[in-house]
């Protein structure tokens, strides 16, 4: 029995063929299909349907290279292009698929959206696209910020480079990750600007909605907890 | 993010619709220009804006350094739910007059 079956959410064969390929060497030594959502991020908008149970793995046909290498075993991966991250409200549609899974996360969605919002777009802005967030500190520098990012988000080598979210249970809630393929950071050297539109807003922002935070991988994986029961850092803002 | 502006005699009308993140920041220069220039009051409708986050809350600091700068009001409507919330968190409450 292969270890995985691909579902086709309508995606080029050229690209599945590419996917498929990829995943030929794995080998995750269980009895069980990994099933596997492919679906096409530059045209595909209903990202929550492809997220819907049973999907198990999820990927953006987009995503450049190893689109489908690196996969373990979270009760619920996604790995989206950076283009995709930048089109879609991918933050979202993730926390209502894990609300889906684990309906005792319900009070807790609302947080877990604000943190993945946050942690996604580091992934995309100083992750995968590599700009310096202390750009947008003045008009003049955030000027040369857009222009950059445009620049940056028109090169397919760099709008390609994959993000990766995946959500694995712990006793008292769920850890979710967001990894990027960018050069990583010291996450303990990142303080809150004296100039608030310079960035490092950001982090404050999810260690106020999870329980701990962690990073690993040099920077380039976020990894945040999330409690059960109110447990997180902060009260929830009401959607 | 979607934008629209209305120029009124010395008053310039602005709204904000749809999601205000880090995906929309290559517009807010353009934002900024259209928006924020002139006029003796600018105000910010948000009333079809759904979410914001920390990207998005940094357009409205630029919004204050250049209105601070050239002796601007800046007025927010109907800004409702989360955004309201977010932004009060963040006490923008303090810096502009909300409506």
């Amino acid at each position: 029995m292969s270890p995985f079956r691909i579902v086709d959410r309508g995606v080029d064969p050229q690209d599945l063929d590419r996917i498929a390929e990829a995943l030929g060497p794995l080998d995750r030594g269980r009895g069980d299909e990994l099933r596997i959502t492919v679906f096409d991020g530059r045209r595909d908008d209903d990202l929550s349907a492809a997220l819907a149970p049973p999907a198990v793995c999820v990927i953006d046909a987009h995503c450049a290279g190893r689109a489908a290498s690196g996969l373990d075993e979270a009760f619920l991966t996604l790995r989206v292009s950076t283009a995709t991250a930048n089109r879609l409200d991918v933050a979202d549609a993730f926390a209502w698929a894990l609300e889906h899974r684990h309906p005792d996360l319900a009070g807790q969605t609302a947080d877990i959206r604000y943190a993945l919002q946050e942690a996604i777009g580091n992934a995309v802005i100083h992750g995968n696209l590599g700009l310096d967030g202390t750009l947008r500190g003045s008009l003049d520098s955030l000027r040369i910020f857009a222009a950059m990012m445009e620049e940056r988000m028109a090169d397919p080598e760099r709008s390609g480079r994959p993000i990766t979210l995946a959500a694995r249970e712990c006793p008292d809630g769920i850890i979710v990750s967001v990894e990027d393929c960018g050069d990583g950071f010291a996450p303990d050297r990142v303080r809150p600007s004296d100039n608030p539109a310079a960035g490092g807003m950001g982090l404050s922002i999810i260690r106020m909605y999870c329980r701990s935070v962690v990073f690993d991988m040099d920077g380039r994986r976020i990894i945040m907890t999330f409690a059960r029961n109110a447990q997180n850092g902060s009260s929830s803002l009401s959607q | 993010m979607q934008f629209t502006t209305r120029r009124d005699g010395n008053k310039v009308e602005t709204a904000i619709s749809g999601r205000l993140t880090f995906a929309d920041a290559a517009q807010f220069p353009k934002f900024l220009d259209q928006a924020v220039k002139g006029g003796a009051v600018c105000e910010i409708d948000l009333g079809g804006l759904t979410f914001i986050d920390s990207t998005g809350m940094s357009l409205f600091v630029h919004v204050y350094d250049i209105t601070q700068a050239a002796g601007i009001k800046v007025v927010v409507r109907n800004a409702r739910g989360p955004v309201s919330e977010t932004l009060r968190r963040a006490s923008f409450d303090t810096l502009f007059e909300f409506k």
